[in-house]
C-alpha cells in the first residue's frame, strides 16, 4: 500500500469519531498507511479528522463498532464535479450562459467616430448604418462595401478607415478639401450658353450681345448671349472689308420657362381595414415575434410597442405585439384627395429637383382611371435660369475659335 | 556535521527525528502512536519515544510516518526502554 495524495484531494470526508482509546484507532491508521489531516481533540472521547474517500471505507472497517462514526462534511474536486452533475440544470444554466456571452460577441455593440471636421456624427452614422454598420449588427460585414459607400457619399473624404476592437466598431475618416467647381475667370472672354432646354423669357445682357429673341425654343448648349462682339472700322478712308471682332467675358440673366411632363401612379381603390376587436397580445424578442407566429386570424393589423431595445451588454429587443382581427374593405378615391396627394408629391419633387430659385408657373392634372390604377399626367411650367459661361478659346494661329466648357 | 554524523542523521530510521518551528512539530520516523489527547502526543519511534507536551495540539498530517502537529508547544522530551523491560 503506498501513500496516495490524489485520492485526499479528489475526495474527502471530515468525520467525527466517538469511543474510548481513540490513540488505539489513529495508531491502527499509521500501521495501515491511511493517511489523516487536521486530527483536533474535541474532548478525550471524541475527535474530528479527515480522511480520503478511499481510506474511510477501510478505518471504517477497522473501527468495527467500537467507535462511532460520524460523517459531518464532503470536500474535493471529484465530490464538488459529481455534485455539479446532479445539478443538471445549473449545468445547462452556465452552458447557456456561455453561449449567450459567445452570441453577444458576434455583434457591434458601439460605433466609435473620429477625424471628422465639416460632416455631422449623425450623418455619418447614418450613412454607415444605409451601408450596414450599426449598433446591433453582425461583425462579419463587408468593410470594403462601407468604404466605398463613405467615399461615394462624399467628395470631401479623402481616407476611411474601420477596425473592430472586440465589441467596438472604430471608423476613423480623413476629410480633404471640397472640389471647387471652377468658373471662367472674370476677364476671359466666354459666352452664356443654355443648360437645359426651354423657351426663352426674358435676357439682360451686362456684357456682351443677345443673341437669341425672347419667346425663342433654345436647346441645351445654344450661344444665348455672344461675347463675340462685331467691331466696325469707321476710320474715314479705310475699307469696310476691314470688319474684324473682338471677345469679351459676356454676362447677363437668361430666364426661360421649361415644360415638363410628370406621371404619379395611384390605386383606384383605397383599401379600408376595420377591427372587429378581437386581439392576441404577445411578445417579440429580437424580432422573433411568437403572437404573429401563432396568429389564428386570417386577416389581421399587427401592432407593436417598443419596450426594452439595448445593445449593450448584448443585443436585445423586447417589443409588446397586438395582433388584431380585421375586415377588409374598399371604396374608390376621390379625385380632390388625389389632388392634394399629386400636389404634395409635385412640391417634393420641386424641392429635389428643381433649382431653389425656380418658380412654377403653370401645372394642370389630368386623370385617367384604368382598371385598378389612376394615372396623373402632369404638365409643369416652371420658370428657371438656364444661362451658364462657357469659355471662348482662340486659337492664335489658325484664327479659329474653339468651344470649351468649364461648367 | 561529520559525515558519520550525516549518514547516522539520514538513515536512522528508528530514531527519533524532530524539527521544531514556531508553534509546529515535525515527528519523522512515527512507528506507533502511544498516546493521544489534547495536550499530549507521545509516539514510539522503533527504539526510543518522542512526547509533545502543551495546549490544543492538533494533528495536521499524519502520513509517510510523518506527523504534523500545531499547537501551543511547552515540551518536547524522549525517552528510551529499559533493558530488561525488552526482554
Amino acid at each position: 500500500m503506498t501513500w496516495n495524495n490524489s485520492s485526499f484531494t479528489e475526495h474527502y470526508k471530515k468525520i467525527k469519531i466517538e469511543g474510548f482509546q481513540l490513540d488505539k484507532l489513529i495508531d491502527k491508521c499509521i500501521k495501515n498507511r491511511i493517511q489523516l489531516r487536521g486530527v483536533t481533540f474535541v474532548s478525550d472521547l471524541e475527535l474530528t479528522l479527515s480522511v480520503s474517500s478511499r481510506d474511510f471505507k477501510r478505518l471504517k472497517k477497522m473501527a468495527k463498532s467500537t467507535y462511532k462514526i460520524t460523517v459531518i462534511s464532503d470536500g474535493g474536486y471529484g465530490y464538488a464535479l459529481q455534485g455539479l452533475w446532479k445539478r443538471k440544470v445549473t449545468i445547462v444554466g452556465v452552458l447557456l450562459f456561455l453561449a449567450f456571452f459567445y452570441y453577444q460577441s458576434l455583434f457591434i455593440v458601439e460605433i466609435q467616430i473620429d477625424g471628422y471636421e465639416k460632416i455631422d456624427e449623425p450623418q455619418l452614422r447614418q450613412t454607415l448604418a444605409e451601408a450596414g454598420l450599426y449598433e446591433g449588427c453582425k461583425k462579419d460585414i463587408d468593410v470594403n462595401k462601407i468604404k466605398i459607400k463613405m467615399y461615394e457619399k462624399y467628395d470631401e473624404i479623402s481616407w476611411v478607415g474601420i477596425d473592430f476592437t472586440g465589441n467596438l466598431a472604430r471608423v476613423t475618416v480623413a476629410e480633404g478639401a471640397k472640389p471647387v467647381k471652377t468658373k471662367v475667370e472674370d476677364k476671359k472672354p466666354c459666352n452664356i450658353v443654355a443648360d437645359k432646354d426651354g423657351y426663352i423669357s426674358k435676357i439682360i445682357p451686362i456684357e456682351g450681345v443677345r443673341a437669341v429673341k425672347d419667346g425663342a425654343f433654345v436647346k441645351k448648349g445654344d450661344i444665348l448671349i455672344t461675347g463675340t462682339v462685331p467691331l466696325r472700322n469707321v476710320a474715314y478712308g479705310t475699307d469696310s472689308e476691314n470688319e474684324t471682332e473682338t471677345y469679351v467675358h459676356a454676362e447677363g440673366t437668361v430666364e426661360a420657362k421649361i415644360p415638363q411632363r410628370l406621371n404619379f401612379y395611384a390605386e383606384r381603390y383605397k383599401r379600408m381595414k376595420t377591427g372587429t376587436g378581437k386581439k392576441i397580445w404577445g411578445l417579440s424578442f429580437n424580432g422573433h415575434n411568437l403572437a404573429k407566429a401563432i396568429n389564428p386570424y386570417e386577416v389581421c393589423r399587427v401592432k407593436t410597442k417598443n419596450l426594452i431595445n439595448l445593445v449593450k451588454p448584448f443585443r436585445i429587443k423586447i417589443d409588446a405585439v397586438t395582433v388584431e382581427q380585421v375586415t377588409l374593405s374598399q371604396k374608390e378615391v376621390k379625385d380632390e384627395e388625389l389632388k392634394k396627394t399629386v400636389n404634395a408629391a409635385i412640391r417634393q419633387y420641386a424641392k429635389e429637383n428643381l433649382p431653389q430659385k425656380a418658380q412654377i408657373l403653370n401645372k394642370s392634372l389630368n386623370f385617367s382611371r384604368e382598371k385598378n390604377i389612376i394615372t396623373i399626367g402632369v404638365t409643369l411650367e416652371t420658370l428657371q435660369q438656364i444661362g451658364t459661361e462657357e469659355e471662348i478659346v482662340v486659337d492664335k494661329q489658325d484664327g479659329k475659335v474653339k468651344k470649351d466648357n468649364d461648367q | 556535521m561529520a559525515i558519520k554524523d550525516e549518514l547516522l542523521f539520514d538513515f536512522a530510521i528508528n530514531m527519533p527525528r524532530v524539527l521544531v518551528s514556531g508553534n509546529t512539530v515535525i515527528l519523522d520516523n512515527v512507528k506507533k502512536l502511544v498516546l493521544l489527547s489534547r495536550d499530549q502526543i507521545i509516539v514510539h519511534n522503533g527504539q526510543r519515544f518522542t512526547s509533545v507536551v502543551g495546549k490544543d495540539l492538533t494533528i495536521k498530517e499524519l502520513k509517510d510516518e510523518r506527523m504534523l502537529i500545531t499547537g501551543d508547544l511547552e515540551q518536547l522530551q524522549f525517552y528510551g526502554t529499559l533493558q530488561k523491560n525488552k526482554d
